[in-house]
């Protein structure tokens, strides 16, 4: 088992990923961020993550098309969605598809650390974060 | 904290649907122990709880004080239950509560008129038209509360997310609408997450403010989003500062709430901040 949990950050908003970063960093996790869909879905095809954590409305290729494509790679990766527009029809599809988790925007550090705790202990990971 | 909410009309074994679907999935039914619980907590009988849910309001009785103190708490225990608990709400009260919350599966179950007309000329033993003549007051009395207290139509489909007439089903067998629930129960997208919990919350905790300010503000409107509250007034003035200070005190001490604002009128607050005004759901 490995020491870490590779994550993936994904989000338009370079304010999310460079307050997320440090936040993830802390509880244990090796974190890549991305602000452009496309190259993360490059950087996906190259390495499988433990867990994926991205925005859904965003320019390109949105949170959804991501999540389908992560599905078509590995079903092991944990997709967490964060999403400023959330509505009951968007939370059942990215549900739907195979999200692990999604929450509404703004939130606190603390919500997102205990949904990738979660996540961490789904793939047996449960020792090595903490929130 | 899993939910299915069956709402149904008479004769069309809602009741008996709704509790083999608790039975299969492990979860508690619920119906009238929502009244029962209201009831208890305001020390008032029991029938006077139910002919809130069950008499749509006259014009004079829609805005008497008893029927809204009634009404805030059954929606109270209602999304306490539903927050606590995984249940299948057997009711005419649970739907409306809980729209937009993304892991509760809303149910109608329907029947053909005429097997129900048929059915209430067996029950009651009257004629055809009498039969018919009950079963269009009562269609007719559910359609009024909805409108009257929720402004919606309860029998409009779109407001579900599985509309089931067992009319098309076996005569005796309800099992066909069962494993049609509890198979739609399981799909993924029915599935609790952060922020379909987070809706729930923000549900319960809405309904307990109103139940806390009721007797003074009967007339309030409460939403919330993660601790933070939006109450709005008709009849509160923003420039009566004292009061609308005492209001935010109260609200402060109930569990959970970390900041509070005070608006007058919804809409007229939306026209304003966002400039259109809201189009309801119905």
């Amino acid at each position: 088992m490995k020491e870490k949990l590779d994550l993936l950050l994904v989000d338009d908003e370079t304010i999310v990923l460079q307050r997320l970063k440090p936040a993830l960093t802390k509880i244990g996790c090796t974190v890549e961020t991305f602000g452009d869909a496309k190259e993360a879905l490059r950087r996906i095809d190259e390495k499988v993550f433990d867990i994926v954590v991205t925005d859904i409305m965003m320019a390109d290729v949105n949170g959804i098309e991501l999540l389908e494509y992560i599905q078509k790679k590995s079903n092991r990766t944990k997709v967490i969605m964060i999403t400023g527009y959330a509505t009951e029809a968007l939370a059942r599809e990215a549900m739907g598809k195979g999200a692990f988790d999604i929450i509404a925007k703004p939130f606190r550090p603390d919500d997102l650390r205990n949904m990738i705790a979660r996540a961490a202990a789904a793939l047996g990971f449960k020792e090595k974060i903490r929130v | 904290m899993n939910v299915i909410t069956i709402s149904t009309d008479r004769y069309t074994k809602g009741k008996e649907i709704a509790e083999s679907v608790a039975q299969k999935m492990g979860y508690k039914c619920v119906s009238r122990e929502v009244i029962l619980s209201t009831a208890e907590a305001l020390g008032v009988p029991e029938m006077k709880v139910m002919r809130t849910i069950k008499d749509p309001p006259t014009i004079l009785k829609m805005f008497s004080r008893d029927r809204k103190r009634y009404m805030a708490y059954i929606r109270s225990v209602v999304a306490d239950y539903m927050l606590e608990h995984d249940i299948v709400y057997h009711g005419l009260v649970g739907n409306p509560i809980i729209r937009g919350v993304s892991h509760v599966l809303k149910v109608r179950i329907i029947a053909n008129l005429e097997d129900r007309i048929r059915l209430e000329m067996e029950r009651e033993n009257v004629s055809e038209e009498k039969a018919r003549q009950i079963i269009a007051n009562m269609d007719e009395q559910k359609r009024k509360w909805g409108k009257a207290v929720y402004g919606i139509d309860i029998t409009n489909p779109a407001l579900y997310d599985l509309v089931i007439n067992v009319g098309h089903m076996g005569a005796d067998d309800n099992q066909d609408a069962v494993d049609t629930i509890v198979n739609t129960a399981g799909h993924k997208k029915y599935q609790q997450n952060t922020y379909s919990i987070n809706c729930m919350k923000n549900i319960a905790l809405s309904c307990r403010i109103e139940v806390a300010l009721i007797d003074e503000y009967p007339g309030i409107e409460v939403v919330c989003d993660k601790g933070n509250v939006c109450v709005y007034s008709k009849t509160l003035k923003r420039k009566n500062q004292k009061q609308v200070l005492a209001l935010k005190q109260e609200i402060m001490k109930i569990e959970g709430v970390e900041h509070v604002e005070v608006f007058g009128e919804k809409e007229r607050y939306n026209e304003c901040t966002l400039g259109f005004r809201p189009k309801l759901e119905s």
